[in-house]
């Protein structure tokens, strides 16, 4: 899910950028984005996607040796953070033996179990990207879009700056998703 | 099902979708559908090429991502629509999450609107005959996007 969040950090504008009103806000926010960028999600928000808008600015406090000057900004920023239970729509990106597992937004990889898929079987391929799970209606691979339940959700991996998910495909509407384009998943 | 937010510190409020439950980090946030998130990140990618240094400024992978998937999972395209889908179904005193997961999923029948989305069930807030009118007014406004 995406949600709209109120975040305050401290910002830094070097000597060079200080200058004119509308320069100095240019400079500020372009370190804003910069620096929320970096941090790429935290164990709060999840991913940290874009910030929206600024709502004030304090502080100015000039830090000694560098001149440089250091800003207090609460902003709101867009992130997405995958929560327990919910439902949602997501890419296939590889399927093996003990499973498959889907891109979703910023999350590269969320696992589905083949427990956690009942009434499909693996028919491996000449080749990874060929590996299919199948049921009696529908093929899950690559590329394939399929609706899953969120599971269980880790916290924060600050080395990796991700998250491990695990997602189900067993309830009521789960499961391969037939593009609206008119593409089925047999293509 | 409640689910324990895995923690090494002391328990935090649960994180549950089906009971609504979305933890104290959310309780102020405005949740987006992707089609609403959309709109935004376009607008955003066209202003961060302008007010980049470098025109050749690349993007995150986040921002790039999140990108890719809205528009890839975005079920309205025009912001009138959007604009429609979100009052419709906050017209039904559907908690933020609620009207997002059903903006997004866009169920087509009663049953699957209370199998994606259970929580709609509970405290009485709607019932079937209420669930089926929300549903055709979504439907209605993508026929005439």
């Amino acid at each position: 899910m995406f949600f709209e969040v109120e975040m305050r950090r401290s910002v830094m504008v070097e000597p060079h950028e200080l200058g004119g009103t509308l320069q100095m806000q240019r400079a500020m926010l372009r370190r804003l984005i910069k620096d929320v960028e970096k941090e790429v999600g935290s164990d709060e928000y999840g991913f940290h996607v874009a910030v929206t808008t600024v709502n004030g600015v304090s502080g100015g406090k000039i830090q000694s040796g560098t001149g440089a000057v250091v800003f207090s900004v609460d902003f709101n920023c867009i992130v997405f953070k995958l929560i327990e239970d919910e439902v949602v729509e997501a890419e296939v990106v590889s399927t093996g033996q003990q499973g498959f597992f889907v891109s979703c937004g910023p999350y590269a990889s969320m696992f589905i179990h083949r427990k956690e898929m009942t009434g499909f079987s693996f028919q491996p391929g000449p080749s990874p990207e060929f590996n299919e799970w199948r049921d009696s209606g529908s093929v899950i691979h690559p590329k394939s879009l399929v609706r899953v339940r969120v599971k269980a959700h880790s916290i924060w991996d600050p080395k990796r700056k991700t998250f491990n998910v695990a997602g189900t495909l067993n309830g009521d509407l789960l499961g391969v998703v037939v593009d609206e384009t008119g593409k089925d998943d047999e293509d | 099902m409640a689910a324990a937010r895995a923690s090494g510190g002391a328990p935090l409020e649960e994180e549950d979708a089906s009971e609504l439950k979305l933890g104290e980090d959310f309780v102020k946030a405005k949740c987006l559908m992707n089609a609403e998130v959309s709109l935004v990140l376009q607008r955003k990618y066209e202003q961060l090429q302008q007010l980049a240094d470098d025109p050749s400024a690349q993007i995150s992978q986040v921002f790039e991502k999140s990108l890719q998937y809205v528009r890839r999972f975005s079920r309205y395209q025009n912001p009138d629509a959007v604009k429609q889908v979100r009052e419709v179904l906050t017209r039904n005193q559907l908690h933020e999450f609620e009207v997002c997961v059903i903006g997004n999923l866009c169920p087509e029948t009663v049953e699957e609107a209370k199998a994606l989305v259970p929580s709609i069930t509970k405290r009485g807030r709607m019932d079937d005959e209420k669930i089926e009118t929300m549903l055709t007014d979504l439907a209605t406004i993508k026929k005439f996007e």
